[in-house]
């Protein structure tokens, strides 16, 4: 019983992160855009019993796991943009239209921000949508390429 | 036991003045047991550990024996010790470690701590430099206790779930970002199983549970957005030592499984283990020896003296659209429904003629849409048209702040430490067209539409576990009335935001006098199902509501006295003074197959009253009383049966 359950474990979390990096082109993600965002209450896990979430059930061997991104549960500090626009990209989307929004302050911070530059980030990054996000197509490693372009001086100018 | 040791261990024991006579009182310290997450069991059961992973021990008998397992600790703490201990290679936990292999005090760094500081055994330290990287690299400031709200889209949830959020600094010193911390969660892992398999799987302890941790907005997008609860956060008073603890036990835990139990060991007991590490004063499993349920969890951590420095909540996405709809005008809120009917009418209008809130609701709305679509987290994003938020980029004006709009919409948010104890009894006397009756009931959890709904879903049923006995006046002889295992309902309002379903399911025994054969009384199986809609006429006080209903019943005596109803029911809530409520139904059930001396059709109508008198004492009185007029038909005449109960409640 319990060996079964071990290697139904296993064979998951082979076949997750196999997945994963198959799912990723050129310089490999972390992963997290393959991961279906679904919500509890989809008939066909209305039944599930075990955990809060299904959704974070698939990270398993992602987040918590010696991936490319994340070590003990701490996201290494060079994966950090990737491994947020990947799980972010939604809410970061939103808060960019705005121009503000704890996902935007976030990113900020990822960025190199202080505290007093985050104002003039979020005012920019909102200026700057349309260059961010230019289509509905646009994945999180294009968010990347983009962000590290348009907004990377940007907590620096001015002087601080 | 210590005879058999080799003359370095022993003389190593005596160096650190440990005798055979302190080993067995240390062994028994409630510390000591908290660390190992030593349990008593009841009913054929010994004592032992919640852990169910070899590596959480350093003696084969740890999770059966303290003593063996502190023996074996002390000596393996020997910095001349050459025991090295690796992190799990193979199976779930290798996710975690690596390949490292360290001294033991590398492996159990809280056990380390309880013997050096809190005992004062003087056992030299050794270096760790994993566990200090990792210490390092976290950076912990102070540690929060989150509780999601209950959530009656999947059983899972229906209680709630407790977790820790780390807070945490930048390399730069800097505060990080609250969503940049981290969560610590306890949860199963279950595999590729289908979801009949979890049910049976997650209540019998088959799912291996771990310790998870997740950066924080990962937790937030999943309750926040993606089931819409709102997240309570209690930021508990510990200084930088009790974080360290807490820390050094999520390492030693971290190399473990335990296997997880729905009712009892599940995620809001587990997570707790953290929490006594680090204040060995707060005593918070013990009292969990039968059921955890999140809320009782977390009102045991708020118990606790001076836990609490601050308390943040954060609200569910459909509640900010909620919150925000209040901010738009009556043309406006009608141009939201006709855009939401019509998203590409956005195309039709310009910035400057637009307000902010107009447009932000219309993205929190396309965004829970989104959020709900069930795709790849890739193709999420792109389910919120840029051409909606390039428009947003282009009107002027600021974005309301959730939190300063929170409570606007005056959809209820009280904190869930307000709520009722879980459990109920109450005491009733009942009459019938036959007989007069004392009732005693029980219920472990949680909560009925009678009950006072602070703290829990509106209009909501949750029950687990009640039990009804009673003693007839005129029989002279004891009866069981009913036993429910389960019955949960909600009523959800319907409204243009969120088109539910209003619905309730459960079934259990039930004592009736309907089937023709029964010469008083007897007891039926029934199961029962409905779906519906209800409508709120007044918020928070008069609902009504209408559902079509199935009903399965059999009786064991007969075999073939099976039957199936089906039918409408019509119903109201309503609230005419803050401590009475009133719950009356009118439900109809027809039967098939229709045997010859067998009702055919059944009408019912179920009036209960209830008056909450609180303040009387800690506990929450109710003076309940309940009118129940069923009348049942047959194919030939008319029989009607009468009811009448009255009586007194506590929850506890």
């Amino acid at each position: 019983m319990r060996i079964k359950g071990i290697l139904v474990a296993v064979f998951s979390l082979f076949v997750l992160s196999t997945a994963s990096f198959a799912a990723s082109t050129g310089d490999a993600g972390c992963g997290l855009g393959s991961v279906i965002f679904q919500k509890n209450s989809k008939l066909s896990q209305s039944l599930a019993l075990t955990t809060n979430s299904t959704f974070l059930n698939q990270l398993f061997g992602i987040t918590s796991g010696t991936s490319n991104c994340a070590a003990k549960g701490l996201v290494k500090n060079d994966a950090e943009l990737k491994y947020y626009a990947e799980a972010n990209l939604p809410s970061l989307k939103v808060d960019v239209a705005r121009g503000s929004g704890e996902s935007l302050v976030a990113l900020a911070q990822i960025m190199g921000c202080s505290k007093d530059r985050v104002a003039h980030f979020s005012a920019t990054a909102q200026s700057r949508f349309e260059s961010l996000f230019p289509n509905d197509q646009i994945t999180a490693a294009d968010f990347v390429t983009q962000a590290e372009h348009e907004l990377s001086g940007v907590c620096q100018s001015n002087g601080a | 036991m210590l005879e058999v040791l080799s003359n370095s261990d022993k003389q190593w024991l005596q160096e650190i003045n440990i005798d055979e006579p302190r080993l067995k009182l240390l062994a028994k310290e409630s510390t000591w047991l908290k660390l190992l997450h030593y349990r008593k069991r009841y009913f054929f059961s010994r004592d032992k550990s919640d852990a169910d992973s070899a590596s959480f021990f350093l003696s084969s008998d740890g999770k059966y024996s303290p003593e063996k397992e502190l023996l074996a600790t002390l000596l393996a703490f020997n910095p001349k010790s050459s025991l090295r201990v690796k992190w799990p290679t193979e199976g779930l936990r290798a996710d975690f470690g690596g390949t490292e292999s360290h001294p033991a005090q590398c492996a159990f760094p809280m056990r380390y701590i309880y013997f050096v500081e809190d005992l004062g055994i003087p056992i030299p330290k050794v270096d760790c430099p994993d566990f200090q990287k990792w210490i390092k690299d976290y950076r912990a400031s102070a540690i929060s206790l989150v509780f999601a709200a209950p959530y009656f889209g999947s059983p899972a949830s229906i209680f709630g779930h407790t977790f820790l959020r780390v807070h945490t600094s930048r390399s730069n010193q800097e505060k990080s970002e609250d969503l940049l911390s981290y969560a610590v969660s306890f949860e199963a892992f279950k595999g590729g199983d289908s979801s009949s398999l979890m049910i049976i799987k997650g209540l019998t302890g088959f799912y291996p549970g771990m310790f998870y941790q997740y950066p924080y907005y990962m937790k937030v997008s999943n309750y926040t957005d993606i089931d819409s609860r709102d997240l309570w956060e209690y930021e508990l008073n510990l200084d930088q030592s009790e974080v360290k603890r807490v820390l050094a036990h999520l390492w030693e835990v971290s190399r473990a499984n335990f296997n997880y139990y729905f009712f009892d060991e599940n995620c809001s007991y587990h997570i707790l283990a953290l929490l006594e590490a680090a204040k060995p004063s707060w005593n918070l499993r013990s009292r969990f020896s039968i059921d955890a349920i999140p809320l009782d969890t977390l009102k045991a951590v708020l118990s606790q003296e001076n836990a609490v420095r601050k308390t943040v909540v954060r609200p569910s996405l459909l509640r900010i659209l909620r919150d925000r709809m209040t901010l738009l005008s009556d043309e406006e809120r009608g141009q939201f429904y006709r855009w939401k009917s019509n998203p590409q009418e956005i195309s039709q209008f310009s910035p400057p003629t637009l307000s902010p809130h107009l447009v932000d609701a219309m993205i929190d709305w396309q965004k829970y849409q989104a959020v709900s679509s069930g795709k790849k987290l890739d193709e999420v994003a792109g389910q919120i048209p840029v051409k909606l938020l390039s428009l947003r980029a282009k009107t002027k004006g600021t974005s309301a702040d959730p939190q300063e709009i929170l409570g606007r919409s005056g959809l209820a948010l009280d904190p869930p430490e307000s709520a009722h104890p879980s459990r109920k009894f109450g005491l009733f006397l009942h009459h019938t067209d036959v007989d007069n009756r004392f009732i005693g009931k029980l219920r472990v959890a949680v909560h009925d539409i009678l009950d006072e709904e602070r703290g829990y879903l509106n209009y909501s049923e949750l029950t687990v576990m009640q039990l009804a006995g009673s003693y007839g006046l005129k029989t002279k002889k004891f009866r069981l009335e009913e036993l429910v295992p389960a019955r949960v309902m909600n009523l959800r309002p319907f409204d243009r935001i969120q088109k539910g379903l209003a619905w309730k399911v459960g079934g259990g025994v039930f004592r009736t006098e309907n089937f023709e054969s029964c010469k008083e009384s007897c007891l039926i199986g029934e199961f029962r199902g409905g779906g519906g809609i209800a409508f709120e006429l007044i918020p928070q006080r008069l609902l009504f509501f209408s559902m079509a209903n199935a009903a399965f019943q059999a009786t064991g005596r007969f075999v073939r006295s099976v039957r199936l109803g089906a039918g409408p029911e019509v119903g109201v809530f309503v609230k005419p003074l803050s401590f009475w409520r009133i719950f009356g139904t009118f439900d109809w059930l027809q039967y098939v197959p229709r045997f010859e001396a067998s009702p055919v059709g059944e009408k019912t109508l179920n009036v209960g009253h209830s008056f909450q008198l609180e303040g009387l004492t800690s506990g929450t009185f109710a003076g309940q009383s309940e009118i129940r007029i069923q009348k049942q038909w047959f194919s030939s005449k008319g029989l009607v049966r009468r009811n009448f109960s009255v009586g007194f409640t506590r929850h506890f």
